[in-house]
């Protein structure tokens, strides 16, 4: 089986220094330069909510981990779902 | 010659034998102008994540064909005269590298570009 593309937790645990500061910030790796055979499609609905806000914006780079070619790919994405109405261009949420 | 993908998204309120009598008229275009289907796909009705045109549902249809450029511009034109179709996207198709055969491990290693 070919290997799943697994986020690092190492990446995202905060870790603290002896005085309660926040450790150098780890480089996350893109999930889809891991993974070239699960290319993003904005036809998988799954796939391109997740990266999206609960607001429906785009995720910027810095909370998605992605390389700067496939952001560009994701923001494109995003935006063919949401002409397709798969996803929505703004979601009104109530807390 | 390209790959495309379309989309179309039909009207709900159409009675249910006029979605397929569609989706086979736009396939026939493509047919009919060179093109060859590789993929149909019936998403069927779907909830919109908008409303479009005060309807809150839409019956999806998707289309992979392989066609000479003019093929897609005339589908375009067609699909704009219709007012049953609510939506549609054309794309060019990406290129998917195909998964290597799990005998080569080392393959899977490297990935393809």
């Amino acid at each position: 089986m070919p290997r799943r593309f697994e986020r690092d937790d190492e990446h995202h645990r905060m870790e603290r220094g002896e005085r309660g500061e926040r450790a150098p910030a780890t480089k996350k790796s893109c999930r889809f330069c891991g993974n070239p055979f699960d290319p993003i499609d904005y036809k998988n609905e799954r796939q391109v909510r997740r990266l999206i806000s609960e607001r429906g914006k785009i995720l910027p780079r810095r909370a998605t981990g992605n390389c700067a070619k496939h952001q560009r790919e994701a923001a494109r994405a995003v935006k063919y779902a949401r002409h397709l109405a798969l996803l929505p261009f703004v979601s009104e949420f109530h807390k | 010659m390209q790959t495309y993908e379309t989309t179309l998204i039909l009207s709900p309120i159409l009675p249910e034998a006029d979605w397929e009598a569609k989706a086979a008229k736009y396939g026939g275009l493509i047919t009919s102008g060179g093109g060859e289907i590789k993929k149909k796909e019936t998403w069927g009705i779907r909830k919109l994540a908008y409303p479009i045109r005060h309807r809150a549902q839409g019956y999806y249809v998707f289309f992979q064909y392989q066609a000479p450029g003019e093929v897609p511009r005339e589908l375009d034109r067609n699909i704009r005269l219709d007012e049953d179709v609510l939506r549609h996207l054309t794309v060019v198709s990406k290129r998917v590298p195909t998964r290597p055969v799990p005998e080569h491990p080392e393959m899977q290693a490297k990935g393809v570009e």
